[in-house]
This record gives C-alpha cells, sequence and structure tokens, in this order.
C-alpha cells in the first residue's frame, strides 16, 4: 500500500481518552459525514487505546473488543463506518500491554494483524509502552509491519514509538506509512510548539510514503477532553497549530469531538486551502527563513507554487518579514514572488523584501509563484 | 515535477569529459536504444558541460553551445535524442566554472535555466565546484531549484552536496536526486552511510554515485555496485561508453529484476541488517514482496546471514520465507531461521522474498 498525502481522520484519545464507546463511535462517523469533514477530505475515525481487554480469548488467542463498550463486538460498529464512506482504525502496541494496559500485539503480531485484516481495519496506530526492557524496537516495529503486510489487506500503519531510537532514520523501511516522532500533545500553546520545534530539523525525512506525525490535532477541544488544558488556546494559536500541521506535511488527524466542535473551528479544520497545501502531491519538506527568532517557513508546492507561513509568537503586531534571496529569488532574475493570504485573500508582492503584518499569537499562510516582473 | 521512482541515467562526462561531439552522443543514444537500455529504463543521456564554449554571448549572457562539436545548437540535439525515447542532461555548476572549465551559474541561474529549458533539457546535475567562498552553498542550491522549477514543469534537478546539513536541506530545496561523492570506477561505488537513508525519499533521492565502467571493470564489481543502489533506491547512473561494453555487462544495466528493485513503487530504503563490510540489506517491495541484498565488501570470503527474526518473523507467524534469486541464480531457499550465503569478496547476491503459510495455516 502506497500512501502518497499524509493521511486524514480522527481519532478518540483527545477528547475521549478511556470514555467513549458504540453509540458515541457512530455518532462521530454522523458527524464526519454531517458537518462536512468526510467531504474536506477526513475519512479515517480511529479508536484509540482501551477498546479490548486486558486478556486473549483462551482458545483463538485473539483480542477481545470490550463488551462494556461493544456489546455486539466491533463488528457492527465496523460495517457502521464502513458504510457512511469512512475507514476504520484501531489501535494496539508493541508491548505485552498497552499504555492504558489492555492487551498489546507483542508475540502475537500475527494474530492481531490477521484478526485485523478480517474484521475490516484500514489503520492501525502501534504504540510503544510496556514492552520488554530487552526487546529491540526497532524489530517490534518491523515484525507488525510485517504482519500487517502479509494481512493481504491495505492498512495505514502508523508507528508510535514517540520518536525514540532515532526513529525517523529507519522507520520508511520497516514498512510504516506515518510515524509519530515525540511525546504525546497537550491542548496548550507550549505543548504543540515544542512539538513542531523540535521537529524542524529534521523534516526533510517526511515525504510521500511515511509522514512525520506531530500528533493528534487540538485544535477546537477549547479545553476540553482528556487532554485539555485550564491554558485555554485563543483562535489565533488554534490556527498556527492547524497552519503549522498543514505546512509540515503532517497527517491531519483531529482530537477534538466532531459532534459538538464550534462552526468557527470546524471551518479552519476543514479549509481547502490549508488542505490542500498539506496535501500537497510534491510533499515537500517546510524550511525556516528568517532572522533567528522569528518564525518563518518556506514550502515549495507542486506546479512551482510556494506557501510561506508567517507565525507571529509576540505578544504584539508585529512586521515580519523574509528576503525572497533566502529561498532562492534574485533581484535580476525578472521575477517577484507573488503571494496572496489563503485565509483573506490579501494581495502581497515583492522581489526584496517581503513584509507581512501578522496580529499576535497568531499566524499567516500565504500561497503564490513567481510572476515576470 | 514530482519523482516517485528514481531514474536511469547514462553520463558521458566520465567517460568523454569535455570531448563530448554530436557524433559521440548519439552513437551513444543508438547504443542506448540497440542495446536495449531504453527498453529497460534508461531515459536520461547526461551530456556533461562540454557542449557550451568556454565564454557566455557578451550581449546576451547566455550560455553558448559549441556549434562545432554539437553541429547545431542543442535543441536540435534534444531532438535528435527524443526520437528514440530519450532525455537530455547537462551538467551545471552553482559556482563560476563548471568542472571542465565551462560557464557556471553562479549570478545566471534563471537565465540558464530558462535557455536550458527552451533547449530540450531535462536533467541538470548541478555542481558545486568553484562556488566563491563567502556564499551560502544551500541558497544557491536553492536558487537552481527555484530557477529550475519556474523555467520548466519536467525538469530534474539533481544536487552534487555532501555532508548531514544538505542531507537535512536539500529536500526543501527542490532537488530530486543528491549525492555525495564521484567514483573513478564500480568498485568505489558503496552503501550510502546509514544515517543517509531516513534522508533518502520518495521525491528527492540519494545517489549512490556513478557507476562508471572502464575496460578494467569487472562483472562482480558491475553487479555489486548496482545490487547497491537498487537497495538504496537509488538512481543508477553509468558512466560509460556504451558502445563499447560487453555483452555481460549490458546483460547486469538492464537486468529486469535488479531495476524492478530500483524503481519500485513504494520506494522505501533498505535496512543495514548486519554490520558492514559484510553487508545484508532487507527492502520493503510493493504487492508484499521483500528484497535482500548480500554483499561482501571485505577482503575475505564470508558467511553473510539474514535472521527471519531481524525481518519481524516469530514462530508463533506460522510462516516461513521463500527466497529466490534474481535472474541469473538459480537458488530457491525456504527458511523460517535464517537465510545464509557464502561469498567471495566483492561479490553480491540478490533475493526476492515472500512469505508463505505453513501447512496448518493460520496463526497460533
Amino acid at each position: 500500500m502506497i500512501v502518497r498525502t499524509p493521511p486524514m481522520g480522527f481519532n478518540t484519545w483527545n477528547t475521549f481518552g478511556e470514555c467513549y464507546n458504540e453509540e458515541v463511535l457512530r455518532e462521530i462517523a454522523d458527524a464526519f459525514v454531517d458537518r462536512g469533514f468526510l467531504e474536506a477530505g477526513y475519512n479515517y475515525l480511529i479508536i484509540d487505546d482501551h477498546w479490548v481487554m486486558e486478556h486473549r480469548d483462551p482458545v483463538t488467542k485473539r483480542l477481545i473488543p470490550r463488551p462494556g463498550k461493544f456489546p455486539n463486538g466491533i463488528e457492527p460498529l465496523v460495517d457502521y463506518v464502513h458504510g457512511k464512506g469512512l475507514k476504520f482504525g484501531v489501535y494496539s502496541c508493541v508491548g505485552a500491554r498497552t499504555c492504558g494496559q489492555k492487551m498489546g500485539s507483542f508475540e502475537y503480531e500475527f494474530t492481531d494483524a490477521e484478526w485485523f485484516s478480517e474484521i475490516g481495519v484500514d489503520y492501525l496506530k502501534h504504540d510503544f509502552c510496556l514492552r520488554p526492557e530487552k526487546s529491540d524496537g526497532e524489530t517490534l516495529y518491523r515484525r507488525m509491519g510485517l504482519a500487517l503486510r502479509d494481512s493481504g489487506r491495505d492498512v495505514v500503519y502508523a508507528a508510535c514509538n514517540w520518536g525514540m531510537d532515532d526513529v525517523w532514520s529507519w522507520i520508511r523501511s520497516a514498512g510504516a506509512h506515518t510515524f509519530r516522532s515525540t511525546g504525546d500533545i497537550s491542548d496548550n500553546f507550549k505543548s504543540f510548539t515544542d512539538i513542531f520545534r523540535s521537529q524542524v530539523p529534521k523534516l526533510g525525512s517526511t515525504a510521500s510514503g511515511c509522514f512525520n506525525d506531530l500528533d493528534m490535532i487540538t485544535v477546537g477541544m477549547e479545553g476540553e477532553g482528556n487532554v485539555g488544558s485550564s491554558e485555554l488556546c485563543s483562535e489565533g494559536v488554534y490556527r498556527i497549530q492547524f497552519c503549522v500541521w498543514c505546512m509540515f506535511g503532517s497527517p491531519l488527524i483531529l482530537g477534538c469531538d466532531l459532534r459538538t466542535v464550534s462552526d468557527k473551528y470546524r471551518d479552519l479544520l476543514c479549509n481547502r486551502e490549508l488542505i490542500r497545501i498539506n496535501q500537497d502531491r510534491e510533499c515537500r519538506a517546510a524550511f525556516p527563513i528568517g532572522f533567528d527568532e522569528s518564525l518563518v517557513f518556506c514550502r515549495l508546492l507542486e506546479g512551482g507554487d510556494i506557501a510561506v507561513l508567517y507565525i507571529n509568537i509576540s505578544d504584539g503586531d508585529c512586521d515580519m518579514s523574509f528576503v525572497p534571496y533566502d529561498i532562492g529569488l534574485t533581484e535580476e532574475s525578472g521575477y517577484k514572488l507573488c503571494l496572496t493570504d489563503v485565509l483573506n485573500g490579501e494581495r502581497f508582492e515583492a522581489s526584496d523584501i517581503m513584509f507581512v503584518p501578522v496580529p499576535p499569537h497568531d499566524c499567516r499562510m500565504l500561497r503564490g509563484r513567481l510572476e515576470k516582473k | 515535477m514530482i519523482m516517485n521512482t528514481p531514474p536511469l541515467i547514462v553520463g558521458m562526462a566520465r567517460t568523454h569529459g569535455d570531448g563530448v561531439t554530436k557524433d559521440k552522443i548519439l552513437a551513444t543514444a543508438r547504443a542506448m536504444a540497440d542495446r536495449g537500455l531504453v527498453n529497460a529504463g534508461y531515459e536520461y543521456l547526461n551530456i556533461g558541460d562540454g557542449w557550451a564554449k568556454k565564454s557566455r554571448d557578451p550581449d546576451t549572457k547566455s550560455l553558448v553551445p559549441d556549434i562545432e562539436k554539437l553541429g547545431g545548437d542543442l535543441k536540435g540535439i534534444a531532438d535528435e535524442l527524443a526520437k528514440s525515447g530519450i532525455k537530455l542532461g547537462v551538467v551545471t555548476s552553482a559556482g563560476t566554472k563548471t568542472p571542465n572549465g565551462f560557464p557556471g551559474s553562479f549570478g545566471y541561474e534563471y537565465e540558464d535555466a530558462r535557455f536550458l529549458a527552451e533547449s530540450g533539457v531535462r536533467l541538470i546535475s548541478h555542481d558545486l565546484g568553484s562556488l566563491p567562498t563567502r556564499v551560502d552553498p544551500v541558497t544557491m542550491i536553492r536558487r537552481m531549484g527555484m530557477a529550475s522549477r519556474t523555467a520548466s514543469s519536467d525538469m530534474i534537478y539533481s544536487v552534487f552536496s555532501d555532508g548531514d546539513v544538505f542531507r537535512r536541506m536539500i529536500r526543501s530545496t527542490g532537488a530530486h536526486l543528491y549525492h555525495n561523492r564521484l567514483f573513478s570506477s564500480a568498485a568505489g561505488v558503496v552503501p550510502p552511510p546509514p544515517e543517509t537513508f531516513g534522508f533518502s525519499v520518495p521525491g528527492s533521492l540519494f545517489n549512490c554515485g556513478e557507476t562508471v565502467l572502464s575496460s578494467t571493470t569487472d562483472e562482480a564489481e558491475l553487479k555489486r555496485a548496482l545490487v547497491i543502489s537498487s537497495m538504496a533506491s537509488s538512481p543508477i547512473t553509468v558512466d560509460a561508453d556504451i558502445t563499447m561494453l560487453t555483452d555481460g555487462e549490458i546483460s547486469l544495466l538492464t537486468d529486469r529484476d535488479i531495476i524492478a528493485v530500483t524503481k519500485d513503487r513504494e520506494c522505501r530504503p533498505a535496512r543495514l541488517m548486519s554490520p558492514f563490510p559484510e553487508a545484508v540489506y532487507l527492502k520493503v517491495l510493493d504487492e508484499n514482496r521483500y528484497a535482500a541484498a548480500f554483499v561482501n565488501c571485505g577482503d575475505d570470503a564470508a558467511r553473510l546471514s539474514l535472521f527471519a527474526h531481524d525481518m519481524g518473523l516469530t514462530k508463533d507467524a506460522r510462516r516461513f520465507v521463500v527466497a529466490e534469486e534474481e535472474a541469473g541464480g538459480e537458488r530457491r531457499f525456504e527458511f523460517s531461521d535464517d537465510l545464509t550465503v557464502t561469498l567471495d569478496p566483492g561479490e553480491s547476491s540478490l533475493f526476492f522474498l515472500r512469505l508463505e503459510k505453513m501447512k496448518g495455516g493460520a496463526a497460533k
């Protein structure tokens, strides 16, 4: 299975933690469709930890969905999700137990992959907890990769080892399609800025086929839910988060409650132009430009287009700038850089220096190309 | 241009230096077609830097094709090659001079990219020699990347660069290929260092280096170079007088299996499964297949093993591995513990692997 552009979907963890059941998930599936998420490109509904029991079936050795959550087994939910035009994802772990101490896949990788295939799983998030201390993490990820491929079903393999063991350097060779590169996100400014700033030096390893996953997006949670925080994010701060995830080519796995997220944040998460940058088929790495402390990123897009993201993390308005020389433009080239704010349509042109006013704790995403002077 | 699998390239620069002529170029193109390279997937012919005059046009500052050598302009050469299904490549430089002293593109990137695109060039191999000391090389790579993207939507931009900074940044510059060494022979092609693999990804691939063939090249050296390239998802870049190659060399260069591994659609990098120099590589392929390469880069005969455990196989899986040697080899193995081969120094073997269920089939 070749995954050409970053997967898009929803994962239960951020909002629900352990507290979800079949009824809730059916409502989430409904919201995917009714609120426009599916139409915008989000199509994976992924159940995170706590969906299986602490033991295996004594005869088949298979995992057992928790009856309290899934009284009729998992299959009716899978059918419902597929019936909505969505794909279905689950969670497991390289260890003997999951992070929530439910059954893990250690030494049952083929058993589990075979069962996942039978019930119609399309995506596996594979976590890193409670493995034997003396085991080799890379081999455990390679093992589930082998088992999933052997299952005969197209399954997105989302490795989640939190960036350990220089994961970026080998995970593509293990058959994974995405890889988590950091610890877990919380719904606050420091958490997600720490995450994306830590990945700037490694953006060159994310590309078509295997993408650096910055973790589930918290946009729209507004302090509620399992990873909610008392430090509420402003609209501008949420805009920064989503624009960075798009600019960096991260998988877009939403964590807010799709049923109740406000229209304002639904519209941000479904913005076609931002998603178009995320899903650009060249999948090139963004790179930092501008002066030391400013956060300006550029990315080359297909068809000769260019995206530029200005992030103002200060407390005041800021005329942010970069010199197009730094992205390869020269004064005598005969070209100027023409960019348009993808959110409000404001147009900018420059060949020597590009100033863009950015409000405090906010960002602006621009897209354009070189045009003849 | 989106490049999801590595291209196959014939180069002339290392073999012909600056002595390329229309006759030599067309003879090479004919040989590529007649000897099966074009059918095998080689689609680029890089003629190096000797096609140009030593000075720019004094008025327009454009590069000037050497009409005496080319028998016309560069576009005429590109058009001739196109008749055989071959795309034209040239060597350029980010500095003031190309490797053989022709005008470099420093300060003329946009003019040169436009001229080359209009001349039908579809591969730019950009050297970093003769670069002024006080300029930032990554910025210069960006500049030619931006210029070539602006000039053409189907230009492969290949960069000669080295070091960790380049590896990390190269993908963002618009480059499709990057390499960090030139070799004088096929024997010089060595596996890229493990830290390189994570930054060799679809769209911007590490180039193991030119496989330069000469009369002293033996077939074991050539096979080893090609096997290494294929496992690294590196482009195959062969620099040789194609008209003079032996049938055995042509057979290796057009080997269907080596090219299948090279151009596999998943374009994943291999993983080094045993320590260099007795190297064993494993690569995930499309269609639930795997390739395993055994390469003895040491000085003594050696036994090299791929362990099923390290591939990810467990006893509980109730699967075994079937390994079939690439065309030309006849060996077939089934194993659930290890696959071990003995190789002389310089030898290499390539196997295709797949899993099969043991009798009784299902996992435990």
